[in-house]
């Protein structure tokens, strides 16, 4: 006898469980929360939590105006993982809700490789995130897409903590975009060149190397040639007497790495002319991704290809194998002496590691410098190569920047949790004593003035510490420092640029087939994403009225 | 009295009775249908469009723009090549190797025991950690494979940015990874073969070799095919290894039509030409899978 009850159980039962399921996922739980504004996020990523480093000092928390509450409100940061970046958000949270009252900022860790999709992703379509902490080379879609709310109102109304101490050129190049300023720093970012004491600065191999060369090179070197000859001199033998052999330069060659940041700091040399007043660029001078009236890409140019041919040979001067080496490998490289390297270019990085005993084998031995220029520039007016000396400072990578997404619902206690992370008192404890732990580096006056904060917390020789912030802050003072493209697709075109300096390397393109080929894809990204739009950005980028 | 009958006595079928296996098969329909045949139809028809998903908000009709300028495509073809190269290779030796260590390891002797769930252990690992220790070994720098080297007066060798030697180091991690899959497979199949052909061609005094060319061999090629179709399946998705070792450098000497298209859709967000892309590669797979196993199954007959 057939049981058609026991079917119609069953039947039911499903449907039940879908209807269930249905409402359950339509329905999103309602989050009770007291105070003004309810702030109901959803993290989408697991959130973990890092152990705080340790503070030698109770920091003082800026003052702001008026002073204001946030009781009760949930902001949801998104940023990258780690105590480099994230870090200090969760040392700091707790001082900001003593200072507001906030009930909780979570904190959304997403590795670097996925970053960009997620966060783009969130800005879009989940809309999430009530802060974002990001590279300040996505502030073309992020800033020039309208995902992040303009500060100036904030900034008008609730002030931001000794606004004048952060470097000009920050302020005008990294966090603002088309004159409005969209983000707070959080970091900076440039590169330095390193060099070591005991091999570039000994006596007996200066005059050696006279003998071979015929000069005696500068310290620090001026120019790109100089730093080649040096590398190969240096490469090779064992001139830190340890019994093994030692190497040239150690750079970041590896594809998918920060390789493109590194070629940058050659190839502005050989390409860019300085503007003629300082800060005014032109069609000629103080431009090198593209034409600023055609948006034609700059990257054909035989100053461009002059940095691939160069950029190829410092490769045979370091040791085997670096063609794999990212910046880490570079910089762990470097201050551990596996092998030791006399020349070296990194963030700021090296310089903080180098004074870890704990990691280097090089401590007092590192010298700092702003990186060399080159002994000619490409005149793109007149078409010949201009045989004088030529220094181009650049905003390697920029540094991390804190947004408010425009999706905040209180974007009055975001504004106040970003301002507070970049107000003196709180960040000169990040960049100078967390330094080791965390991966802020210094943006503001005082951070590079304050060379007791460095002696006391970082543990750094006031000598050391002098040295290491005057050569960052020759950048920070340069008003003709470059940035990264930071117009909509810059991670293709970065791509590419990545992609041709890889060819070269590897010996599958000669750099004029490179150049050639990465002209064109700049070409047709810039038609994919419309070129008239790409050049308003562009000039809104780089700070110029719409042409 | 009839009108007083629960109705789950009664004979009479019910009409939901009648369309009861509809609903039973309403939950795997509606699974199938979201994660399966809308983004398959979805994403078939972005391949039609332009939508550069970050700055615009609908996709615009382009019709089969996007297929011609993958012709045309240096890159996608580049690392189409790569992606075939690498399948075949990969999947070839893993049956090569994976046979011969059934072969070798079938007897249940405690070494061979032992070896075997040796042999197991790369299959457990995740791709990303693979990736990452092969990653290590390979260094150029300070790899342990060039310290080998460099001991028997051998110089380093840039396994993973030399474009000699770039695929071939890839292969050799996707053979050390899969092979134990192969080599399971095929170890179950030769154990789970009888007896007495064996036994009846002893005693006319075949060698082992005759044994194993005209017994064992053709008894498991079915499931050769089956496994190597799987592991070439399987191996046209890869990604992870790629990612992690070279990132598809040097150029993109080394680069996977996936990971080619996880770019085109997760960097550049360019969505209608990612779909056309994925839409090409999959309808290539399909004609390779097609041609191929219409071949094998004409000679195994």
């Amino acid at each position: 006898m057939s049981q058609p009850w026991k079917t119609y159980l069953v039947v039911v039962l499903i449907i039940g469980l879908l209807i269930g399921a249905g409402v359950g996922w339509l329905v999103k739980p309602a989050v009770e929360v007291p105070g003004p504004t309810v702030t109901n996020t959803v993290t989408t990523t697991v959130t973990t939590t890092v152990t705080a480093p340790p503070t030698p000092v109770t920091p003082t928390p800026p003052t702001p105006t008026p002073p204001v509450t946030f009781e009760g409100v949930t902001l949801t940061v998104a940023t990258q993982p780690g105590p480099f970046i994230a870090g200090p958000i969760y040392h700091w949270r707790d001082v900001w809700y003593a200072k507001t009252k906030a009930k909780e900022v979570r904190v959304v860790e997403i590795p670097y490789a996925e970053l960009f999709e997620k966060m783009m992703l969130d800005l879009k379509v989940a809309k999430t995130y009530d802060i974002i902490i990001y590279p300040a080379d996505w502030a073309g879609d992020i800033m020039g897409g309208g995902y992040v709310l303009p500060l100036t109102d904030f900034m008008k109304t609730r002030g931001f903590p000794d606004w004048e101490d952060v470097a000009p050129t920050v302020r005008e190049k990294i966090l603002a975009w088309g004159g409005v300023v969209y983000a707070t720093p959080y970091d900076g970012d440039c590169h330095l060149f390193y060099w070591r004491e005991d091999a570039v600065e000994v006596p007996e191999y200066q005059d050696k190397f006279y003998e071979e060369y015929g000069y005696r090179y500068h310290i620090p070197p001026k120019t790109w040639e100089e730093v080649r000859d040096m590398a190969e001199f240096f490469n090779g033998w064992d001139w830190d007497k340890d019994g093994e052999t030692d190497y040239g330069i150690a750079f970041c060659f590896a594809r998918g790495s920060q390789t493109p940041w590194y070629f940058i700091d050659l190839a502005a040399q050989y390409s860019v002319m300085p503007p003629e007043e300082p800060g005014e660029l032109s069609k000629y001078r103080g431009i090198f991704y593209f034409d600023i009236d055609t948006m034609e890409p700059l990257v054909n140019t035989p100053g461009f290809i002059e940095g691939l041919k160069m950029f190829k040979e410092l490769l045979n001067y370091a040791p085997p194998g670096a063609i794999t080496w990212t910046s880490g490998d570079v910089r762990t490289i470097f201050v551990a002496k596996t092998p030791s390297c006399a020349l070296a270019v990194d963030w700021a990085d090296i310089g903080v590691m180098q004074v870890d005993p704990a990691i280097s084998k090089v401590k007092d031995k590192v010298g700092y410098s702003r990186l060399p220029g080159a002994s000619k520039v490409w005149d793109r007016e007149k078409g010949v190569w201009v045989e004088k000396f030529n220094q181009i400072s650049i905003f390697n990578f920029g540094g991390w920047i804190a947004s408010i997404s425009k999706w905040c619902k209180n974007p009055d206690a975001a504004y106040d949790l970003i301002t507070f992370l970049a107000s003196p008192d709180v960040d000169i404890h990040d960049v100078s004593e967390g330094a080791r732990k965390t991966g802020r580096n210094p943006y503001r006056y005082s951070h590079f003035e304050r060379v007791d904060a460095w002696v006391t917390y970082g543990g750094w020789s006031a000598d050391e510490a002098e040295e290491y912030l005057a050569a960052i802050k020759g950048v920070y003072d340069d008003p003709n420092a470059l940035t990264d493209i930071r117009i909509p697709g810059q991670p293709k075109y970065w791509d590419a640029l990545d992609i041709a300096i890889s060819e070269v390397l590897a010996g599958t393109k000669t750099p004029e087939d490179a150049a050639a080929w990465l002209y064109d894809e700049w070409v047709k990204t810039t038609e994919e994403y419309g070129k008239d739009t790409q050049l308003k950005l562009y000039r809104e980028m780089l700070g110029l009225p719409p042409k | 009295m009839a009108g007083s009958t629960p109705f789950f006595m009664c004979d009479e079928k019910l009409p939901i009775e009648k369309y009861a296996k509809y609903l039973f098969l309403l939950p795997c329909l509606i699974y199938v249908f979201a994660l399966t045949i809308f983004p398959s139809a979805y994403s078939l028809a972005l391949s039609f469009t332009s939508w550069l998903f970050l700055r615009t908000e609908q996709p615009t009709f382009i019709g089969i723009g996007n297929f011609v300028e993958l012709l045309g495509d240096e890159r996608f073809w580049v690392t189409l090549s790569n992606t075939l190269i690498f399948v075949f290779t990969a999947a070839a030796l893993e049956l090569i190797i994976g046979l011969a260590l059934a072969v070798l390891l079938s007897r249940e002797t405690g070494v061979h025991k032992v070896l075997r769930a040796i042999c197991l252990t790369p299959m457990i690992a995740t791709p990303v950690g693979i990736g990452w220790i092969w990653r290590m070994l390979l260094n150029a720098t300070y790899g342990p494979i060039n310290r080998l080297l460099n001991l028997v007066g051998l110089p380093s060798v840039a396994w993973l940015s030399d474009p000699s030697t770039v695929l071939l180091s890839i292969v050799v991690i996707d053979v050390w990874q899969w092979t134990p899959f192969v080599f399971v497979m095929l170890q179950a199949a030769i154990q789970s073969l009888p007896k007495d052909p064996f036994e009846a061609a002893q005693v006319y005094g075949a060698s082992k070799w005759q044994l194993f060319r005209y017994l064992t061999l053709p008894m498991i090629a079915p499931t050769m095919v089956v496994v190597y179709l799987l592991r070439l399946l399987e191996a046209f998705k890869v990604f992870d290894i790629i990612f992690t070792t070279t990132g598809g450098g040097p150029g993109y000497r080394s680069e996977s039509i996936t990971m080619y298209t996880y770019y085109i859709t997760m960097k550049f967000w360019s969505l209608g030409y990612a779909s056309a892309a994925a839409y090409t590669f999959y309808a290539i797979i399909l004609v390779v899978s097609i041609l191929l196993f219409d071949r094998i199954r004409r000679r195994m007959r």
